[in-house]
Parts: structure tokens; sequence; C-alpha cells
């Protein structure tokens, strides 16, 4: 996939380029036709391993712009009323993940056009989401718009029809099979995946027995975190479902018959690897709710990774980050005036004043943090502002 | 009739105290006759545990089967293995209490109230694995006291000092550094400000005086230093000679080793100058200055240090108060701690007229606040910490605030309650204590009023309530900060969403 994102620039990068050639060098020419026109065409292209599908778009005619503006083409692409996401930000909308891709043709007259079929855009439909998966028809909505007053698109609509930046739109139908599974069957294996890991976690938190609070309360916080993605209706669902499991994680753990290996199995067998990483990733964030993890817990997420199938080097991604999460590094090799921000000029007085501030802020935070890496750059940061205050004395 | 007694949990040292007939608080010796026992742990086998002196030798010579120190790890999930068998830091604690009052119980019979200190500056899950730990001792405990508090009230009650006015109480033992700003006012104690350095003690110390050795060892017998060549201990008796001597001179492996007072003063200088950091610090947060504070009153073993003693003359500009033992103290100022907390009708004549006219009023240890969003230059909505609580309120305090729904149809808001040791602004960097949803009603225009209220009670149990004012639909969370709450929780419904 990662080669495909870099693939997918490139050819982006190399329309915007001939066509401004295009503009420049081919100023207003007679012959060119009146009518302004698009159409799709495929064509395969090959990378050494890869070879995939590009759905060209070309156009021919005269600019349907009746004033020098700032052209762009905007794509977006619908499964009926639906959107088709992506998951490449290049290409998304500005506020949704909804799929979107913007040319920018730069600066046209009334008086230009294309002669012949020319491409002016294309989309690559291995990279597009779509709600669900199999043959499907899609609508291919190209819009001529003026980039220095875009319309607003919100999941492949126009908020406002009749706004003055929607220069010209037109829709193509075009059809593509899809293998993965759409994101509302995901989102629908996802319910089912929240109730098992929502279990596992329960699992965890009480492998010695009890609930403690702060187990629960990361629980809690995680199951707040996953809501967020939710609104309306669907989060009360989702609230109902989350309840549920977890009550029913608790009962079923206390009388012993909370099985993590068939746990485990279920999550398998939904087949999303996306959800094995954040069953992992919650029964960490459950397991480090106390600041840390001793040796037999950590043997624990462990094997709830190898019942998962992840690789070693991904269970250890996983189980690092929750326990040394990512935040300040400091060097010990740093100049402790840059670190702490000194500015040169300041007085004595002010560099005092500065000096008290972090010391504070730092012995504040030293009792905060997890331990671990954390922890122990603040007591660098202790340390450090003690070296450099001794050093302006 | 039971004892009141105050126990000093110290990193390196304990002491038990109770109050006497005539309402004093004196130091009850240990089955050794010591005042001090070790806080130190050795596991022969599963029969046999010694806590104490002999343990300390154990500890000092670097048995595997012995632990010390355990303090610093206390609220982590730090595991000591001993002789096989597994021990939390709660653990090793709990056999320390319970060896210090099984001691006393020998000459002074029952006890009726217990007090446990911790420094003022301990993170809330080590108070809380602190309780854990007098519980496991089977003590029937209710109370904890910050360690410069007790030292204050030890102070206090040396008449012959007749305190009156601003003080700071400066305490540094051999883990932590606290220091504590007070008023006195007759028999009147009043926390002004309390903070501490979680890593900063004696035992800090002892690291520094041993890297020097193992620096000069290798100058002179070209070999790298082995922690069996020089103890712990050896390091800590050499560091205690150099507080009375200009020079010494320790043998490690037959190897004559010189050190000076000056070169242990210089590795030890960056310790005191967070010493000094924090000190003033303090007196700022109190909104005070060096001029204002009356003495210093000195606690905890290495307030022996001399340049400890000098750093605090040349910040206050006059020499500490040291008239009392400074390892005692705090013990002591415990258990009329826990005489002035517990039921006084279990007391006598004598005792009720000393302890009635008693009065400690604490400040808040923390800061604490709430998550809100607050939109940036630029529009974007950004979590922050909001402060109710200002660290050092005196307490009882109770503050309101309010704030607004930041959407259009918002149905519900997120009730948080933070803790932090600085006016923090970084939810990172916030512990949060307790979490709950409160509904809205759908269909209201962004901006609905929600009040927020944090009320924090003399008995350290604050309510928090979070009200819809339009509905006056309420959301109530209620923390105890200082007494003992079970950390298991039985009833599920607590964690779940609403
Ligand atoms: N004469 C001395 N010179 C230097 N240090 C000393 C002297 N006497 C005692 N100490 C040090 O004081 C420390 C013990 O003090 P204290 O008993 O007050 O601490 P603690 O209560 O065990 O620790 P904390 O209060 O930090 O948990 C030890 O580190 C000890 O080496
Ligand atoms: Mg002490």
């Amino acid at each position: 996939m990662e080669d495909l994102f870099g693939i997918v620039l490139f050819f982006i990068v190399i329309w915007i380029i001939s066509r401004l050639a295009n503009s420049s060098s081919q100023p207003v020419q007679p012959g060119i036709p009146l009518h302004f026109e698009v159409n799709l065409q495929d064509t395969r292209r090959e990378t050494n391993d890869h070879s995939f599908v590009v759905k060209e778009v070309l156009a021919i005619g005269l600019l349907p712009v009746v004033k020098a503006i700032n052209l762009g083409i905007y794509i977006s692409v619908l499964d009926g009323n639906r959107p088709v996401l992506c998951h490449i930000e290049a290409f998304q909308e500005p506020e949704s993940s909804a799929y979107q891709v913007r040319t920018e043709i730069g600066v046209v007259g009334p008086n230009q056009g294309f002669a012949e079929w020319s491409p002016v855009a294309g989309i690559i439909p291995e990279i597009l989401h779509p709600p669900y998966s199999g043959l499907r028809q899609f609508k291919m909505v190209i819009r001529l718009v003026d980039s220095s007053n875009p319309p607003p698109i919100m999941l492949g609509f126009v908020k406002t029809p009749e706004h003055s930046g929607l220069i010209w739109e037109k829709t193509i139908t075009f059809t593509h099979n899809f293998t993965e599974k759409g994101y509302l069957e995901i989102a629908e294996d996802r319910k089912t995946a929240v109730t098992l890991f929502l279990k596992m976690a329960m699992a965890v938190a009480m492998s010695d027995g009890n609930l403690h609070k702060q187990e629960g309360f990361a629980i809690q916080k995680s199951v707040l975190r996953l809501l967020t993605s939710y609104s309306g209706e669907e989060k009360q669902t989702m609230k109902k479902l989350c309840n549920q499991a977890l009550k029913e994680g608790y009962i079923e753990s206390r009388q012993g018959t909370l099985n993590l290996e068939s746990l485990a199995r279920s999550l398998n067998g939904i087949g999303n690897q996306q959800f094995k990483y954040e069953a992992l990733q919650f029964c960490t964030d459950v397991m480090t709710a106390d600041g840390v993890a001793d040796p037999s817990e950590l043997a624990l997420l462990h094997r709830i990774g190898d019942l998962l199938g992840l690789g070693m080097q991904q269970i250890k991604g996983i189980i690092d980050r929750g326990l040394v999460k990512p935040g300040i590094e400091i060097s010990g090799a740093a100049n402790p005036d840059e670190v702490l921000g000194i500015d040169p000029s300041w007085n004595g007085e002010r560099i005092k004043k500065h000096f008290l501030a972090e010391f504070r802020k730092w012995n504040g935070r030293l009792n905060t943090l997890p331990e671990g890496c954390e922890r122990d750059n603040a007591q660098r940061m202790l340390n450090l502002i003690a070296e450099a205050r001794k050093k302006h004395e | 009739m039971g004892s009141f007694i105050g126990i000093d949990l110290g990193t390196t040292f304990s002491a038990l105290a109770r109050i006497d007939e005539t309402g004093r608080p004196v130091i009850v010796h240990n089955s050794d006759g010591q005042n001090l026992m070790p806080s130190c742990v050795e596991v022969e086998n599963s029969e046999t545990v010694h806590v104490g002196s002999e343990a300390r030798q154990a500890f000092g010579l670097g048995s595997e089967n012995a632990a010390g120190r355990f303090k610093r790890k206390m609220g982590t999930s730090e595991v000591y293995k001993l002789a096989g068998q597994r021990f939390t830091p709660t653990d090793l604690s709990a056999l320390v209490l319970q060896k210090l009052v099984n001691d006393a119980c020998l000459t002074i019979g029952d006890i009726e109230e217990v007090v446990v200190t911790i420094p003022a500056n301990f993170a809330n899950d080590a108070r809380e694995a602190t309780l854990q730990a007098a519980r496991k001792a089977g003590l029937n405990i209710k109370y904890i006291i910050n360690e410069p508090t007790a030292a204050a009230l030890g102070y206090l009650d040396r008449e012959n000092l007749n305190l009156q006015g601003i003080y700071a109480v400066y305490d540094l033992g051999g883990g932590t550094f606290d220091i504590s700003i007070i008023r006195v006012e007759k028999h009147e104690v009043e926390v002004l400000c309390s903070s501490g350095v979680h890593d900063l003690g004696g035992m800090d110390f002892d690291k520094k005086l041993r890297e020097i050795v193992a620096r000069k060892y290798k100058e002179i017998a070209t070999d790298e230093l082995e922690p069996e060549d020089y103890t712990n201990l050896e390091a800590e008796g050499d560091k205690k000679s150099l507080s009375d001597r200009n020079k010494i001179t320790t043998r490690v492996n037959r190897t004559a080793i010189d050190i000076t007072r000056q070169e242990f003063e210089e590795a030890i200088s960056s310790l005191v100058t967070q010493a000094e950091l924090l000190c003033e610090s303090t007196i700022e947060e109190a909104g005070l200055k060096v001029s204002n504070i009356r003495e210093v009153l000195c606690a905890g073993g290495s307030t022996r240090v001399p340049i400890v003693r000098e750093s605090i003359k040349r910040m206050f500009g006059r020499d500490p108060i040291c008239s009392v033992n400074v390892d005692e103290v705090v013990a002591l100022g415990a258990a009329l701690y826990a005489a002035y907390k517990g039921n006084r009708s279990k007391l006598s004549d004598a005792q009720k007229e000393r302890i009635d006219r008693l009065n400690v009023s604490e400040c808040a240890n923390k800061y604490y606040g709430t998550i809100a969003l607050e939109r940036d230059m630029s529009g974007q909505p950004k979590a922050m910490n909001s402060i109710l609580i200002e660290k050092n309120s005196k307490i009882p305090c109770s503050v309101t605030k309010s704030y607004f729904t930041g959407y259009e149809n918002q149905t519900a808001v997120a009730c948080s309650v933070t803790e932090c040791s600085d006016n923090e602004t970084d939810p990172r960097f916030v512990t949060i204590r307790a979490n709950a949803e409160l509904d809205l009603p759908p269909g209201r225009p962004a901006g609905q009023e929600i009040e927020v209220t944090f009320s924090y009670d003399a008995n350290q149990i604050m309510r928090c309530s979070f009200v819809d004012v339009e509905t006056q639909e309420e959301r109530k969370l209620e923390l105890r900060l200082a007494t003992l709450e079970d950390s298991v929780e039985t009833d599920i419904n607590k964690f779940t969403v609403e």
C-alpha cells in the first residue's frame, strides 16, 4: 500500500505539469470546440511490482468561464448517496475523510480551452474505500471551481449549490469491483469487535481477581474515546453495546467463564487486522492504568498478541508505546539554557523567575507522569534546571 | 484505654510515638530499645522475616533477600523478589508498620487510633498505597498527615520555643524533601503552603559520595568499584562522618581513599540547589517573601549535613532551628494529630486539655480542575485543564465556575475531575481522578451554561457537581483525598458510560 501512495502522488504531479505547459504554450486557438466536455478513459499503469488502473479524466473545448479566474478541478466519488472515502490524507476533503482530488489549473481566461481531448485529472480506484464490497456502480462528480473562492464540499456534496465559486459540474458513472470490505460492513463488524475487546480488557483487568478503580476508569476512558467517533443514534447504540459488554465481561470473569482464547478466536474470525491492534491497544491501556506493568502483566499482553496472531514486532510496538508514551525528549548533551528557553538578553531577575517557574512545572509533572522514560525525563529536567541555575549564580 | 499513636514511615528509618498521660507525645522505643527502626526487610524463608536493624545489615551488605528504601516505590508496580517470594512496596511497608506496632504493643498495650505520615508531595497512588499498607498491617487507620505538617505540630509542642508567626518547616530525610510554610497562632497551626521533591534525600547524597569513591578508586587502584567493595551502609557512614569532619579516609579493598567535605559538597551541590529552588518556589506560591519567615524549623536526618544548613542560612538569612531531635519530630507530631482527629472521649482529662486547644488547618495539596474545551486563535477546539481549586487554598473551601457548551445540539458534556501539582493546562500532565457524563436535552444552541462546583471539606473529601443551569440536571462526583478508600470496585456500573 505504501508504494501506492508514492505512485499516486507522482502521477498527480505529472498531470499538473503537462497541463500548465498546455495553457501557457497554446493560448487561444481557433478550432477549439465551443462546447466544454469531459470523459473518462481507463489506462493501466505499471510499476516494478504493481499494475493498476487509472481512470483519467479527459477534457475538450472552451473552458466555461466568463472572466479570468483561478481554475481548479475537484473530483468526488459517490456510491448512490453515500460518500466514498479514502485513507490517504492528500486525497481527502479538508474536513472529512471522503475522497476528493483537487487539481489546480492556474489562472485561465474566457478564451482558453483544450483543442483536443487532454488528460486533466485522474483517480485510482484502488485507493477508494466504498461503503460496500463487490461490483459497485459509482458516480464520479467532476466540478470546475474558482480556487480562490471554492464552494464548500462535504461528503461529496456541495453544501450550497448556488455558490458562485461552483462553475460547472458533471457526473459520470463507472463500475469497479472491490474485494475488501466496505466501510459500512466494517462498521457492522466493528460492533462485534468492540464487544469482544471490551471483554478481553475486562479479562485483563480482572486477571488478579479484582477490578481496581484505576482499571475501571481506564476502561471507561477508552470507551469514551471510542465513542467520540460516533454521533447521534449510532452513539447511543454503541454506548448500550459497550455497557452491556462491560457488565457481561465483569460477571463472566467473576464466574470464571470468560475465556481469552475463545474471545481471541472470535475476533480473529472477523478477519480485520485493525481490530486486533485495537484490541491489544485496549488491553495495554487497561494494564498500564496504574502507570506501569509488571512482568506477569507484560507476559499476559504478549499472550494476547499471540492469540490474535500478531507478529512479535507489532506486539512489542503496541506494548512499548503503551508503556512509554511519546512525549518530551531531552538529550543529555543539550545546552541547558537552550533547553530551558532562556533568552540571552534577559536580566538576572527574569532568569531567576524563569527557573522557578520551570522547576515548579517539572516537579509537578514528575508526580503525574507514569514511571519510565517520561518520568526520567522530568527528573532530568529538574537536574538540568539546578545545573543551569548554579551556572547563573 | 487504647493509645493514640503516630508513625513516621520513613524511607530509611521509621519511628512510632504515642500520647502520654499528660497529653504530650513521646517516642516509644522498639524491642531493640531503639527510638528509630530501619525501614528494611529481610526474608530468610517463608516463615522467618526480619524487620529493622538486622535486615538493615543484610540490605547494607547487598543481600538479595533484603530490601530497603521501598518508600520511593510506593504506588508503583515495582516487585521485590526476596527468598523466592514476591513483595510489593506496599507489602514491605506493611511489614515495617506491623513490626513497629507489635513492638510498641508490648509496652503500651492496645491501640486506639493510628496516623501514618507521608511526604507532602506524595502522588495519589503512593498515598493510597500507604493507607493500604497500614490496613494490611491490621491497623485501624483513618487519617494520614503530611510529614512537614506533623513536624510543625511536633515543634508546637515545645513550649520553650514559643512559636508565633510564620515559619518554614524544612524536612530533608532519607528519601524525600518537603517544605511547608505555616502560620502559628498560640496552639493553632495553619498550613499556608506545602510542596516537595519526590526523589531528594540522604540516599541521593550517599549515591553521590559513592560516585566520588568509585572515581578515586579507579584512579588509584585502576579498577572498577563493585557494589560489595563499598556498601551503601559504608557510604552512609562516611557521609555522616563528613558532617563532623573536614576530611575522612575510607578503605576499599585495602586502598585508602581520602575524601574532603569540600569534594562531597561539590558533588551534592546540584541537589542542594533543587532544595533551594523548591523553597523559593514555595514561598512565592504562598505569596510571601523570605523576610516574612520568622524561623526555619528543621526535620529529617539530612538537615545535619553542614552544606544544607549553610544553604538554609544563605536563603533565609538566619540559622535554622534544630532544637528537637530531627529524626523524631515527625512521629511526635503525628501522635498529636492522631489524638486531635480521633475519638476524644477516649482521652483522659489531662490529655483532653492539651489536645482540645490544638487547631490544625491544612491547605489543598494539589490543584483540582476539570477538562474543558478552549478555542484557539483559529477557532479550533483544544482540550485544556481548567483549574477550580487552587493548590494551597485553605480548606474547607468551595469554588463555582461556569462553563458553556461548545456546539449546537450538544447532548452531553464530559464531567472530569483532574488533579495536578502545578498550575497545569496541558491535559496530558494531569491525573484524572473521576469521570462521568452529564446528558443534556437535544436541540439547544451552543453556549448553554454548565455550572461546576468543587467543594473541599475539612476531612479532605471533595464533592464535585456539574449542573446544567437551564434544566437543573446534575451530576455529582465525590473524591476522598486523605482517608482510606477501597481501591477495589465491585459495582461495575461505576464504569459504564452514560
Ligand atoms: N549526621 C548526619 N549527617 C548526614 N546525614 C545524616 C546524619 N544523620 C542522619 N543522616 C541521614 O538522614 C537520613 C535519615 O533521616 P530520616 O530518618 O529523617 O529520614 P526518613 O524519615 O527515613 O526519610 P524520609 O522522611 O525522606 O522518608 C539518612 O539518609 C541519614 O543518612
Ligand atoms: Mg522522614
